[in-house]
This record gives C-alpha cells, structure tokens and sequence, in this order.
C-alpha cells in the first residue's frame, strides 16, 4: 500500500516537474517574441516628426506650413534693458511659409509689450531667397519685402518689430529660367567618415546646383554632437542647401535628434517645375500616417516631374543582400502604387554602391558612396551623382562624380 | 527612459557581470552548498581508486557511447570532479539549483554556452555547448567581418549571408538546450521512460507528423497597414521512397499563395540527415494586380539532439538550413523585376508526453512570405527574418491540433487542424 502511494506520489511530482517544464517552454516566445512584437516602430516615429515645426513661447506661436522646417530655437534673448525673441530655423524646402500668431498678452501693465521683436535666423537657405511678410487682420491684407542679411550662403537673418495679430513670412526662392536646365545632387551614407566629409563637399561645392538631396545615414549614430559637426561642414563647404531624410543610422540615438536638427523624415516640396519627395523608409518599412501623406504627394506629382528619395530600398536589385524592406511584398505593392503615379526617378542609399536599374519601370538609383565602408570589388568607391532636369522640365539625365583619392 | 540601445547595453553588462560572477571558482562552493548533506558524505567519505570510480560512473551513467562524458580522457583526470559526477547522478539536484542553473544558461547566453549544465556539475554536456557555441560565436564574427569588409558585395553575400545563419543557428540553439537541459536528468532511468527520438527518415515537410498530412488552417494576419484579417490555408503532404513532396494553398480576400515543394535525402550521420529541396511557389497580390514567381533550392539539416550531445536531450529535434530563391515581380503595368534571395533558418522542437505534445520555436529568414521580416526598434536595416512559435497536440491516433504564432513586418496567429496517416 504505502508503495503503492509512493509510486503514486513519485509520478504525479514528475507530472508536475513536466508541467512546469512546459510553462517555463511556453514562456520563451514571450521573451523572443517581444522584441519584434512592435510593428509599428515607424509610425510611433511620426508622432514625434509631427511635432517638428510647431512652437509656442508665451503669447506668440509658430508654425511652419507642412512641417518643411525645424524650430531649432524660440527663446528670449535680452540685450540691456530690451527684451527680443529670438526664432532659428533649419529649413527643409526651398520654399516656406512661417506662420506667427502674437496675441495680446493678458498682463495690462507692460502695454509696450505689444510691439514685439524677433529675430529671425534662417540655416539652409537657397541663396538670394526673398522674403515677404503678410499681416493677417479683420479688414486689411498687407505684403512686404523683408530685408534680409545673409550671414554665409545658406544662412539668412533678419529683424522683425510685429505688433499683436497674425503674421505670415514667405521665403521664395530664385527659380531656373524656363528655358534652361538645371542641376541638383544626391549623396548618402556618410557614417563614420563624417571627420572626412570634406572630401566629399568640396567638389559637391563646385558643383552648379540648386540644392542637394541627402537619402539618409548622414551620421553613425544620429548623435547631437555628430549632427552639428554635419551640419557645421554642410554650412562651411557648401553653397546651397541640402534636404535630408533620416536612414537607419539616425535612430540609433533616443529621441531621434535628426528632427531637431534637420526637421522631418517625411516631407514634400516643388521646386523648378519639378516635385521632390522624401520619406522615411528608415525602418524598412513605412509608417501608415507616412504612407497617407505619400499618396496625397502622388496625386499632386502626378502630372508633373516627380522624384522621391528615401533611405532603405524598396527591394535590393541583389536580393541576397537583403537590404531592402522587410517585407518583399508589401514593397512590391508599394513600387505599383509608385508607377501608377508616374513616378520619374526613385533614389535610394543604404547599400554603399551606385546601381542604375528600374523598378517596376521606374528609373532607380542607389547611391550610398557618401563616405561609409565603401563596396569592394565593384569599381565606384565614394561617390555623389548630379542630375540635370531638362528644359521641357519632363527629364533628366545624371552623372556620377567619383570621389578622389580612394580608399 | 532608456532606449533600445541603451537596454540591449544594460542587458549586456548584466549577462556578462552574471557569467562572470558565476563562471568564476565560486560556483564550486555554491555547488557544494547546494548538494545535500547526504551527498556530501559520499563525496568526502569515500574516496574511491580512480578504476573504481569510473567503474562505479559507468554504472550509474547512461551507457550511450555517444556521450564523451564517459570517454577515459574525460573521467580520468580529476578525483573530485568524478566524484561530484557520482553524486549527481544518483539523486535530483534541488530546484533552486536547477533555476540557478537555468538562469546561468539563458545569461550566460551573449558570449558562452554550458554554464547551466556545468553548475550541475554536467562538464561534458557543458563541454559540448560550449565548443558549439564557440564555433557559431567564431562563424558570425567571421561572417560579419567579412560581409562588413566587402560592404556587403553582392559576390559576397550569397556565401556569407547563409554561414551567418547556420552560425547564428550555432550562436543560440546550444543555450536553448543548455537552458532545457538543466531540468532534465541525466540518468538513464528517466531518459528511458520520456525517450522520443522522432525518426530521420521522414522530410522535414512532413513536420514529423506522418507519411501523409493533410493541413486545414485558418488565421487571422495583422500589420502596420492593415487590421487583423483571415485567411485560411490547405496544405497536403505525402513522403514516397526516398522523398516527399508537398502542395500547400494559402488564401484571404488580399492576397493568394500555391506552392509546391520536394524534398529528397542526400547524406546521414549518427544523429544528423541532410535533405536537399526544391520548390515552386506564385503569390498573387489582388489589390494591386501584383504577382511574385519564384523558385528555390534549400539544404536542411535534421538534427537529433539525443545522438548528438547526450540520450537526456533525446525529447529534443532541430533543423538548420539554407537556400536561395530567384523569380520575378510581375506588376500591373507588366513590367518585371528580377528578384533573388537567400533562405534559411533554424528550429528546436520539444516532444513531450510520448510526443503528444510539441512545442517548436523556428527563426525564418524569408523576407517575401506572408510573414516578412522582422522590424525591430534599434535595427532599421530589414535584415532579420522572423520568428515563430508552435504548440501542437496529438488528439487521437489521426489528428494533431496546433497552434502557431509568427511575428515579422506582419503578425499571423494560425490555427491548425492536422490529419495523418
């Protein structure tokens, strides 16, 4: 009997030693699951670009029309007795549109607080921009030409006295003469050279260009200190602006300070008759809020020439790399959605070559040769490739400067 | 809060402070203190003759020749060791020790394997996970260098990306059985009683449910894009002399999948069958009236744990394998994209309760399946593939029921309904 029990007892103690041998099993896709549980890394990435143009210091608030650029700074400066704001602004587009509301501030003692004023600092300005300043009220619309200071090439400043009300600041452009050409540049991965950028810059700087667009990794890491040093070789060495959208190596840092510093991932802009778009492709996949403004950007670059750069290709004409989207599928169906738009030119970075392909049609490039561990064995090494846009502004052709010396 | 960075640091520092500490000579005291009383006293009050000892090991050690615990190198150099070996096996360590043991094998994980098993004083099991995973530890740093020196050529990638897999297979299946292994005992008595050892011979299409299989599933898949929707699949699978093959159809109201795969022996060892594999598959996207075509050839390594580290691992199978795929995009315009791509992968399963019950964990690196790859915060790059979880159940003599979970760039949850015969 009493071994009987102990027989019994001996099986159901190792019952239950296989039952938690299953529940300690079962846990583990837990632990392996939780990492990519989150499909939505780049639409929680969003929220935060949303926020990019928009600031609010006591009574008075900006904001930047679609976000096309960052507000680096809104604070307020005191020189002596005298109480200025001062506003700085990386901008993201050629053309922006600044939109200022000063209301009447509720403390009466202080009434010549209603004169305010602002200084105004513009980085990453086309040279020779004007700038107009439009007075919103009940009754009257007024326009005026603001006279500006340009600091360096790309940097612009200007001083504002703005009473209460509502106030909307134009930067137009210099545009192409319809009847010529004209040129902008593409360059990505620079990484860990970023010390040696320079090389890249000084040649890019000669160049006759409008602008120059970034498709992503500028840095390694996505660093503050990395992105100023960018941006303070981009400032000295170059005498247009250059467009960036974010590439893996930005998220590598919390918070993502490329939004900060260069403004939003996703965005849109015309130029020259021509639209450009960048978008954020930098967790290899995208984001569906990304994804609702990229479908209104189709339909208004449907008719006329249209370019988008983004970081990640949508698929890797050599698949075995894999670098490319997570998921083939979805990338396919977003590269039909592309051409049924009559995309004319995609631009990609990421895999550090230059390749010249079609993709579902559409003219493809990458171009990664911006400084990082270049590709061996396929004969480009570190590279930017200058496009031209004809003049019936419906083509272009392209050129790819090789960087010297070599690695 | 930390980032993902941060995190994956502070879990490094954590696991190698962890290692350290328990891989360091004190971990014989902790293992001292933890044996029982009664042990210790066979362990102090009988000091055996070295002949007497292995005598006395081999006895009470399973007799599988395949276990190099019992070779002459390995059980005559230190007296105490063996006689530790002795105790063990004689009785259950406690289970404080198995979590301690446990733990040590889960964070022992970023650099070595074995550490659970050598806590229980199970050095040559230990051994054995340790040399793995130093080899897959070896393979992703010569991997990774390599593809990182030819910035990922396109003459490189076809040949590193699949020995990063299987070296990424040998980074992290020695912990998991390093991590399972510290619950089981090692003596023969209970290896007998729970041995599975599930047969080489059936493809691994098979899933080792049968010689025929006919699969009814449905599920529901959810990603960024879209809300969870379901979708069903009817997959059959018949194993012939010498190969098997399989149609599978997998479908919802957005997209559609046929496939056809074969699988054909090509080499075995003790403990080990490699199958060749060849497949055909469409996918058709209905939305946007986009077509993928592909064919693929795949290697698979069938791996029998039981045979090939020690019989207490017998209730353990794996797979590793590889391959490439080539076809086409076809969009609605009928213009085409040349596509290629590389395969590959590793799984564990678990059969328990005389194989009625499995549990198997799979990492696929298939980039254009319903799944996708994985997108990981931190890794922006697309890279990894995606993993999987299944839980199966045998009903009756016929039927299997089986739940799977997949997570990739699309979440699926699958419910499956399998008869055999």
């Amino acid at each position: 009997m009493h071994q009987k029990y102990r027989n019994t007892k001996a099986k159901c103690t190792q019952a239950n030693h296989r039952l938690l041998f299953i529940k300690l099993w079962s846990l583990l896709p837990l632990i392996f699951a939780w990492p990519s549980a989150c499909l939505n890394v780049a639409q929680d990435r969003t929220e935060l670009e949303e926020q990019v143009g928009h600031a609010q210091l006591d009574h008075i608030l900006v904001d930047i029309k679609d976000g096309l650029a960052s507000v680096r700074e809104f604070s307020v400066q005191t020189h002596s007795t005298k109480k200025d704001l001062f506003l700085e602004l990386w901008a993201q587009a050629p053309s922006l549109e600044i939109n200022l509301d000063i209301k009447a501030q509720e403390h009466t003692e202080a009434k010549t607080d209603d004169v305010v004023s602002i200084e105004l600092k513009l980085y990453n300005v086309m040279s020779n921009s004007q700038v107009f300043l439009t007075q919103t009220s009940s009754q009257t619309l007024s326009q005026t030409e603001i006279n500006v200071e340009y600091i360096a090439p790309t940097i612009m400043s200007t001083q504002l006295t703005l009473k209460t009300g509502t106030y909307h600041i134009h930067v137009v452009p210099p545009q192409p003469p319809g009847d010529q050409s004209w040129k902008f540049a593409v360059f990505a991965d620079v990484q860990e050279r970023l010390n040696g950028v320079a090389d890249l810059f000084i040649p890019l700087g000669q160049e006759e260009l409008k602008f120059a667009l970034i498709s992503g990794d500028l840095t390694e890491q996505g660093r503050i200190e990395e992105l100023k040093q960018f941006q303070k070789q981009q400032l000295t060495y170059l005498p247009f602006p250059c467009y960036a959208t974010l590439g893996n190596h930005e998220l590598g840092t919390d918070g993502v300070p490329f939004y900060h510093y260069f403004g939003r991932g996703s965005f849109s802009f015309e130029y020259g008759e021509a639209r450009f778009t960048l978008i954020d492709g930098a967790s290899a996949s995208i984001a569906p809020r990304t994804q609702a403004r990229l479908n209104t950007w189709l339909d208004q670059g449907a008719e006329q020439l249209h370019v988008l750069a983004t970081h990640i290709p949508l698929l890797d004409p050599d698949g075995t790399r894999g670098g490319a989207h997570a998921s083939r599928l979805e990338a396919a169906k977003l590269l039909n959605d592309l051409q049924a738009h009559h995309l004319d030119l995609l631009l990609y970075g990421h895999v550090h070559t230059y390749r010249y392909f079609y993709q579902a049609g559409i003219p493809t490039i990458i171009s990664g040769g911006g400084g990082s561990i270049p590709m061996r064995l396929d004969g480009i090494g570190r590279h930017y490739v200058v496009f031209e846009i004809n003049q019936a502004r419906d083509g272009f052709s392209h050129q790819v400067q090789r960087i010297y010396p070599e690695e | 809060m930390c980032s993902q960075r941060q995190g994956l640091r502070i879990e490094l520092l954590f696991c190698s402070f962890l290692s350290l500490i328990l891989l360091s000579p004190t971990y014989k005291s902790f293992a001292q203190v933890s044996v029982p009383a009664q042990q210790q006293k066979v362990k102090n009050d009988q000091p055996m003759p070295l002949a007497q000892v292995n005598e006395q090991n081999l006895k009470t050690q399973n007799k599988s020749i395949s276990s190099p615990s019992l070779s002459k190198k390995n059980t005559k150099d230190h007296k105490l060791t063996i006689t530790t070996d002795l105790a063990l096996d004689s009785t259950t360590p406690s289970f404080l020790r198995k979590t301690t043991a446990g733990l040590l094998a889960l964070s022992s994980g970023v650099f070595v394997a074995g550490g659970g098993h050598l806590l229980l004083d199970e050095s040559a099991i230990a051994k054995q996970l340790f040399w793995w995973k130093l080899g897959g530890l070896v393979g992703i740093f010569t991997g990774g260098a390599i593809l990182a020196r030819s910035g990922a050529s396109n003459l490189v990638t076809p040949w590193a990306t699949p020995f990063l897999i299987a070296s990424g297979a040998s980074f992290i299946l020695p912990n998991l059985l390093d991590f399972a292994g510290v619950w089981l005992s090692s003596t023969r008595k209970d290896t007998q009683q729970t041995s599975i050892d599930p047969s080489l011979k059936l493809a691994p299409l098979m899933e080792l449910y049968g010689r025929k299989n006919l699969v009814l599933s449905v599920g529901t898949r959810e990603t960024v894009h879209q809300a969870p929707l379901p979708f069903y699949e009817l997959i059959w699978s018949h194993s012939l002399s010498g190969f098997a093959y399989q149609l599978g159809s997998s479908w919802s109201n957005q997209q559609a999948r046929f496939r056809l795969n074969v699988q054909h022996p090509l080499s075995k060892g003790f403990g080990w069958r490699l199958w060749q594999g060849l497949g055909l598959s469409t996918h058709h996207l209905r939305q946007s009236q986009v077509n993928l075509y592909q064919g693929e050839l795949t290697l698979r390594l069938a791996l029998r744990f039981g045979q090939l580290i020690h019989p207490k691992f017998q209730n353990f199978s794996g797979e590793i394998f590889t391959g490439w795929s080539g076809g086409a995009f076809v969009y609605a315009n009928e213009a085409f994209d040349q596509i290629s791509g590389i395969l590959g992968g590793f799984s564990m399963t678990h059969h328990s309760f005389n194989d009625h019950v499995r549990f198997k964990l799979n990492y696929n690196h298939r980039h254009d399946d319903w799944v996708g790859g994985a997108i990981v915060p931190g890794l922006g790059s697309g890279v990894l593939g995606y993993i999987q979880s299944r839980f199966s159940v045998k009903f009756t003599s016929d039927f299997w029921l089986a739940t799977q979970a997949s997570f990739g760039s699309a979440h699926l949850y699958t419910l499956h309904l399998i008869w055999i015969s």
